[in-house]
């Protein structure tokens, strides 16, 4: 950076779910070919840092220009080209942020703020994976490298300081975080999946993720049945829908998503599982519409039973209780963007600093060398060394103040862009140790 | 001073209670590290408050200070320090959090409790010469404090399941233990309350024997030692047995430790004047 004026600005230009529907989310969304074109083009068009980032609700480019309006133009020109999307039809739909804006904007997309669904952890790993795409295509510099780290840091501190990613929305998820209240290790339970329908088998996917010991499909079409454990649990045990209620007493968690005008378990046979398993707890969970499991069951002790209403209640909470910690999420986003503003608004003090401390040292090594040649003379190397460290700490601690006060006017000035600012203090410091 | 640590430790786990609580209801591991902390720190008080009154401490002081109204209380606050620091830092560690949180205030309040005796110098007249009873009171004492446990484990148990049959948000049971690990704590304190009481009583009958030429002096205390190994065994052939379920063995539970701690306070408490053993 040479100049105060070449300071880059951060922007960036996109649209998301918010703003533009699926079919023209997906027309700017480019294959990594593409994206790297695309970056390509914008770098040759004088945009020196740019990270392309794609996710199935957003496509938005974050970029760092000397002269940001001039590059947005550029940028926005290139889009269309690479969509094929003529600007008349995006423009409602294309928003446009800069400096902190920009900022508080890539921290608020990586810490979930701005999902579709608030807390989903999907788009930490989607951002990650855009900025090494631009890294490895070396299209990121000082100012976006720090400012991607930087959202990675904060969408970190937002898992872990506030309870937005904790309870979870998806009902297979519920159903299995339920389980996981109720029995301490999966690993050692068994469980009866009655019907293979698309629920079941995404709820049957998630039990195979924590770990369930053992696992049973019931089904009337063993073919389909067979499929699925092929393609989430080979191991699985497939047995025909007649035999789902003796299969019942060993398990300790059934889920049932059959299509059936009658009860598949009533509440005097749940009765006689309950007397063979004692105290032992057992799960059911209903999702089939009508409903697979007598009502009644719900009553018997020792029996978990949710149905998809009570699976989808539990889902609203959850929804509300994340949104419940936006604000506190929100706080952190803030606090972090100001955090990075202040770095971001000393850059410009830097090739003024720079002078600062070239002209200094300009002025420690002339005096040094010429007391080396005749008053310093009789010194040993080692105690000359001294001499130099001496002088080198004193510069330092000097400077100190001055160099604070710089960044600080630094970011003053910036809001307004005139640079004005650090010029005169630059010069009146001078002023102040020259002849 | 050690009156000022004293009061120094009953803050702190005052504190320590409120943010097990906290942390328990409100989701947040900084209320949890925090209730941690200050349950250690109070538990340092504590030691220091003993510390600074009995030293230089010998074995044999220790009937002379279990003897007096400060002395019992202190040993019996300081065991149930160590065992819920136990529960942390071993097999439990996972489910301190939601044993604390019942556990603490109730540690609170038998410390808060004793804070009218803390200059007393009322004494129990023993009488009883002889090496048994350090072991006799330690025994008992730990034999009650973990059915103490195993009710703090009933009591979540009867919470977790009233809001899973309530089919509730997860939100308010995210940080309980599972249902399965609640009673397999409780199963765990429940056969050391067992064991310990039953050496507790085996070395009451013995130091009974020794000094009076009887095995049973029909005193109160010794009653409700006999009820709780009773209560205790009871639980333990139920659970075994499986014919309950889980919620009606909690119930139970909680409501038979309710019985013997309402027999401790009678017998010690309301029959008499305050603590009537001690003069």
């Amino acid at each position: 950076m040479g100049d105060a004026a070449d300071i880059r600005e951060v922007f960036l230009a996109g649209i998301s779910h918010k703003t533009a529907p699926v079919e023209l989310r997906e027309r700017f969304s480019f294959d990594a070919d593409r994206a790297r074109l695309f970056m390509e083009r914008a770098a040759a068009r004088g945009i020196e840092e740019i990270v392309y980032v794609s996710t199935c609700n957003r496509v938005e480019v974050y970029a760092a220009a000397a002269d940001a309006r001039r590059a947005v133009a550029a940028l926005t020109e290139i889009l269309g080209d690479f969509s094929g999307v003529p600007s008349s039809e995006s423009e409602g739909a294309v928003y446009r942020k800069y400096s902190r804006e920009a900022v508080k904007h890539l921290l608020s997309v990586a810490s979930s703020l701005d999902s579709m669904v608030v807390g989903e952890n999907e788009i930490l790993g989607q951002l990650r994976e855009c900025f090494r795409a631009a890294v490895r295509e070396k299209k990121t510099g000082p100012v976006l490298n720090k400012l991607f780290h930087q959202a990675f840091r904060t969408a970190k501190r937002v898992r872990t300081e506030t309870g937005i990613a904790r309870n979870p929305l998806s009902i297979a998820f519920i159903a299995v975080e339920m389980a996981r209240k109720i029995f301490e290790d999966l690993a050692k339970r068994r469980a009866l999946l009655v019907g293979a329908g698309e629920m079941g088998e995404l709820i049957l996917r998630y039990l195979t993720k924590h770990c369930i010991g053992e696992m049973v499909i019931a089904n009337r079409s063993l073919g389909n049945a067979e499929r699925i454990a092929r393609e989430i649990r080979p191991d699985a045990r497939i047995i025909p829908l007649e035999d789902a209620a003796s299969a019942a007493r060993e398990a300790d968690i059934i889920v049932t998503s059959v299509s059936a005008r009658d009860f598949v378990f009533t509440a005097p046979a749940a009765r006689e599982i309950m007397k063979r398993r004692g105290a032992k707890p057992l799960f059911i969970i209903d999702i089939a519409v009508p409903r697979n499991i007598d009502p009644a069951v719900a009553e018997l002790a020792g029996i978990f039973l949710y149905n998809i209403d009570d699976l989808k209640t539990i889902a609203e909470e959850n929804h509300k209780s994340r949104m419940g910690e936006v604000e506190m999420a929100s706080r952190l986003v803030e606090a972090d963007s100001l955090e990075f503003m202040e770095w971001y608004e000393g850059l410009a003090a830097v090739p003024a600093i720079n002078r600062i401390q070239i002209q200094f040292e300009e002025i420690r090594r002339r005096e040094l060398d010429r007391y080396r040649k005749k008053r310093l003379k009789h010194l040993s190397d080692e105690d000359f060394g001294i001499v130099a460290d001496l002088t080198n700490q004193i510069m330092t601690k000097t400077l100190h103040n001055p160099i604070t006060h710089l960044k600080k006017i630094a970011g003053s000035s910036r809001g307004h862009r005139g640079g004005r600012s650090i010029e005169d203090a630059v010069r009146i410091i001078m002023e102040m140790f020259e002849k | 001073m050690s009156e000022a640590f004293f009061i120094l430790s009953i803050l702190l786990l005052a504190a320590a209670s409120g943010l097990s609580i906290l942390s328990l209801h409100g989701d947040s591991d900084r209320f949890h590290a925090h209730a941690r902390r200050s349950f250690y720190l109070a538990g340092a008080f504590f030691l220091a408050s003993g510390a600074v009154r009995y030293y230089p401490f010998a074995l044999r002081d220790f009937v002379r200070i279990a003897s007096t109204i400060w002395g019992h209380f202190y040993i019996l606050a300081l065991l149930l320090f160590l065992i819920l620091a136990y529960i942390d830092l071993f097999r439990w560690s996972a489910h301190w959090r939601a044993v604390a949180a019942v556990a603490l205030p109730f540690i609170t309040v038998v410390c808060a409790l004793f804070l009218p005796f803390l200059g007393s110098d009322r004494v129990m007249e023993v009488g009883l010469a002889n090496h048994l009873l350090p072991f006799h009171v330690i025994f008992s004492f730990m034999g009650q404090l973990f059915f103490f446990f195993s009710f703090t484990g009933s009591l979540l148990g009867i919470f977790l399941e009233n809001r899973l049959r309530r089919r509730s948000s997860l939100r308010s049971i995210q940080n309980f233990p599972s249902l399965e690990a609640i009673d397999a704590f409780i199963g765990w304190s429940l056969k050391r309350a067992a064991a310990f009481l039953a050496v507790g009583i085996v070395s009451g009958v013995a130091l009974v024997w020794i000094n009076y030429g009887r095995v049973f002096l029909f005193s109160f205390k010794e009653t409700v030692i006999y009820v709780s190994l009773f209560f205790i065994a009871l639980l333990l052939y139920l659970r075994r047995d499986g014919r309950l379920g889980m919620m009606k063995l909690n119930a139970m539970n909680a409501a038979l430790f309710g019985a013997v701690l309402a027999m401790y306070i009678a017998s010690n408490v309301i029959l008499s004047s305050g603590f009537h053993s001690f003069r």
